[in-house]
């Protein structure tokens, strides 16, 4: 229940912060490079892969993940060739540098270098990397002499000591951006950690070689000048021709750094410090420009947004009970500031939901890549259109909704598209389509995922479901519920709708992981012309609209957004009506469930009993409670193993007295009594 | 364990008898403890009373005494909620356990723990450490892990299943 999670001992802070932002870096590539593929000349694209690659080349070496170096170098070169035109981009560089991009994401992951399979892919690409940019070279290489003439004489090589601490860490400046930016204006060759008295602190000796001058330098460490002593080495490029034993200058560089940081406030005795006066002055633009930039979006651990909405939740409960109790002691005199106290939680409840929410684009990238690279796999040709992608999804949500959609995009693909022959054979464009559409009405959010593929076949699913025992030979069934066997543990869509070879990845795993949601899947499908899953989320898992019944003394809870109507009815006719389980509503009988009778509770029964009729599922069903109380917005508490236990209640909640209310598991519920009848 | 270094346990009432657990394991006493702040969990086996909101957590509230084979809390009984942090299979599990009353806080050398007697017991014995002879009273130390965590936690989870 701590929040400290600040372990400087156990992992260094900056390395934790390289790493996210490296996973970021590498995520925005995956994007880039489908982007590229799409219009290969865009030299701003191919800019921006290079300078990726680069500045990943520059940090990785800080912290070790020197096979991360290595392959970004070589991947910088080749994008170097293409920005300067001596390569052309084609399919095979683009689809090395996804699978580049993997091989990052592995080593990032790998950081011991355990992993032999990544060793030899390691060895692989660079070969290819060689092997590529020499074929460039060779073609072009009377040019890049003359080029590298021409530029060597503007070259200036810079040493810069950074020395951060926990200050840095505190302060949340990132020295990843620092880095960054130097990669902007120059070439970092070589970035080396210095030893230094303590944990919390890491020094570092970066050299930075290019045409730039003192101005761009300061503009690059912005952020973190006032731990960088930066020093002009020399007029020209000194990692060139071997002028100079680098280890020595090294050596000497660092001595007189620490020279330097006994005396700090001398700067730099051979560039003096730029007035900051002018600096301000003459980069206001870029300044702005650069904080814009890197201050708009703030990246916080999801574990403090946690305890940001435990501490939420506990304030809501507080205010509410202090709400409560000042009506009963009638105390006028406070009731104005208690009501603004409780007014305030409210928004700063909502303000806070608010910030945990994410939108739904920040995960398709990794859907666009999937789609290319399965497509290519299954020699299918699809294109794959998302609309919608500004909805926002809680947090927790959005990691739970990716791999049921994974799934269920492999499944589109595998078994909605057909081969371009097929299509063409069918009067279909040869390109299949897989449209992802998300959007919402409410609270409730809802993700479509379209193909225009081959659809289902009814009659194929129903005779498997009958011969393996799902259902009875002479089974009724609308098409959805005959979709919906799909979803039925142990049904092989594999073998029974289609006979390609793969795995027919279980729907029943992706339906599970939406009821533990909240949500709902409906399936539609014509055969001959695709199928549609709709996933129906709430767009908030942690937080619920519900009406608040009570049964003997228990209290329950059941979400708002399913009942359809409230009326009451005699208990002595509903305990009739429980051998048959059902009773009449709007002249047709639906299942019910009485929360006396399933919760065997006692307590002195009332005359009447209140019923709410609930749909899910598209299905009704009516639940009989003592008393409707009113509604109630819940902030729903997680029960651990208690709730497992449980097959109708699926969370707790806490009321404004200090009273715990179980949330009624809807779906569950639905089901279990659908099944009886 | 220096047999000289001593310890403080926090000291509670069952009826008649007297337990201690350590201090360390001691998250919270919930003091209102009338049967409204415990909400009665259906289903549940019979030696968990209930649950209750401690910070923010749903948490599971052990009837103690049944546990100890003692006579149930009377209807309207007052007791209050000692909330404790076990560590189970390596993981933590927050658990409230239901006490007549705190009595104090009392500091236990190792040297003076003595085995606990064989016979005469009117409760589950190998819920029991040891034994600490004061005031010419035995104060029973608990062995939590083994008094209200496995036993719940497995109960529950094969209900789960």
């Amino acid at each position: 229940m701590d929040n400290n999670n600040l372990d400087v001992n156990n992992i260094s802070q900056f390395k934790h912060l390289f790493i996210e932002e490296a996973t970021n870096l590498l995520n925005s590539m995956e994007s880039i490079i489908l982007q590229l593929e799409e219009n290969p000349n865009n030299l701003e694209l191919i800019q921006e892969v290079f300078r990726v690659m680069h500045t990943i080349k520059g940090v990785s070496g800080m912290y070790g993940y020197t096979a991360m170096g290595e392959l970004t170098h070589q991947a910088e070169n080749i994008y170097d060739l293409i920005r300067s035109r001596k390569l052309n981009v084609d399919k095979e560089i683009l689809s090395t540098t996804l699978i580049i991009v993997d091989q990052l994401f592995a080593l990032l992951k790998d950081e011991n270098h355990n992993c032999v399979e990544c060793k030899e892919k390691q060895e692989q690409l660079i070969d290819w990397c060689k092997s590529y940019s020499l074929k460039a070279t060779n073609e072009s290489s009377q040019k890049e002499i003359h080029i590298e003439q021409l530029t060597d004489k503007d070259m200036v090589t810079y040493n810069i000591i950074m020395h951060t601490n926990q200050s840095v860490v505190d302060r949340r400046i990132n020295i990843f951006y620092a880095v960054k930016d130097l990669a902007e204006i120059g070439e970092i060759r070589s970035i080396n950690p210095l030893p230094v008295d303590s944990n919390e602190e890491e020094r570092w000796s970066i050299f930075v070689v290019g045409n730039f001058d003192n101005n761009d330098i300061e503009e690059a460490l912005m952020f973190v000048y006032e731990f960088c002593i930066i020093r002009k080495v020399a007029d020209f490029d000194i990692f060139k021709d071997g002028q100079l034993d680098l280890n020595q200058k090294q050596l000497q560089l660092e001595e007189e750094a620490r020279e330097a940081k006994e005396a700090p406030e001398i700067k730099d005795p051979i560039a003096p410090i730029i007035n900051p006066q002018q600096t301000k002055a003459t980069n206001t633009d870029t300044m702005i420009a650069s904080i814009k930039q890197n201050m708009n979006r703030v990246s916080v651990e999801s574990e403090k947004l946690d305890y940001l909405m435990y501490l939420v939740s506990e304030l809501i409960t507080t205010s509410s009970q202090l709400n409560l109790s000042s009506t009963e002691i009638a105390c006028a005199s406070i009731r104005p500031q208690i009501e603004k106290l409780d007014r305030l939680s409210k928004q700063f409840r909502n303000n806070a939901l608010d910030i945990r929410l994410i939108p739904i684009r920040d995960i398709v990238p990794k859907f666009n890549r999937l789609v290319r690279d399965i497509s290519l796999n299954l020699e299918k040709k699809v294109e794959f259109v998302t609309e919608g992608m500004e909805t926002e999804l809680d947090k927790s949500s959005i990691d739970m909704i990716a791999e049921p959609m994974v799934h269920m995009l492999r499944n589109a693909l595998d078994h909605g598209i057909e081969t371009p022959e097929e299509r063409i054979s069918k009067g279909k464009d040869a390109k299949g389509k897989i449209t992802l559409k998300a959007g919402s009405s409410g609270n409730t959010i809802f993700i479509k995922i379209s193909d225009d593929g081959k659809g289902f076949d009814k009659n194929k699913i129903f005779k498997h479901a009958i011969d393996k025992g799902f259902i009875e030979p002479d089974a009724k069934l609308t098409d959805k519920e005959i979709y919906n066997l799909i979803c039925l543990p142990g049904f092989s869509t594999a073998d029974a709708v289609t006979n390609i070879s793969g795995r027919g990845v279980g729907m029943d795993v992706v339906k599970q992981k939406i009821s533990k949601m909240r949500g709902e899947l409906e399936i539609s499908s014509t055969q001959g012309e695709g199928t549609t899953f709709t996933i129906r989320l709430q767009q908030s898992i942690a937080i619920l609209d519900t009406l608040l019944v009570a049964s003997g003394k228990m209290k329950f809870l059941i979400p708002l957004s399913d009942v359809d109507e409230c009326s009451q009815k005699y208990y002595s006719d509903v305990e009739k009506r429980i051998k048959f389980g059902t009773v009449d509503y709007e002249e047709e009988l639906i299942p019910f469930i009485s929360l006396r009778s399933l919760f065997e509770l006692n307590g002195e029964t009332k005359k009447m009993a209140k019923m709410i009729v609930i749909t899910k599922n598209k299905k009704r069903i009516a639940i009989f409670a003592d008393q409707i109380i009113g509604q109630h917005q819940a902030v729903l508490k997680p029960m651990g193993e208690l709730v497992k236990s449980h097959k109708e209640i699926s969370a707790a909640s806490v009321l404004g007295n200090g009273e715990v209310a179980f949330l009624l598991d809807t779906t569950n519920i639905n089901q279990e009594i659908i099944a009886k009848n | 364990m220096d047999s000289k270094s001593s310890n403080s346990y926090l000291l509670f009432r069952l009826q008649e008898e007297l337990f201690a657990v350590s201090v360390h394991k001691v998250l919270e006493i919930i003091e209102t403890g009338d049967e409204h702040t415990i909400t009665h969990l259906p289903k549940a086996p019979p030696s968990i009373s209930g649950v209750v909101n401690f910070r923010g957590h749903v948490i599971p509230v052990v009837n103690t005494r049944l546990k100890f084979d003692l006579d149930d809390y009377p209807e309207k009984a007052k007791f209050v909620v000692i909330v404790l942090n076990l560590i189970l299979n390596k993981k933590e599990h927050i658990i409230g356990a239901k006490s007549d009353k705190v009595v104090d806080v009392i500091e236990i050398t190792e040297s003076d723990i003595k085995p606990v007697p064989e016979v005469g017991q009117g409760y589950n014995s190998e819920y029991i450490k040891g034994v600490v002879h004061r005031d010419g009273k035995f104060i029973m130390l608990l062995n939590l892990e083994a008094a209200i965590g496995t036993d719940e936690i497995i109960q529950l989870k094969e209900e789960a299943s």
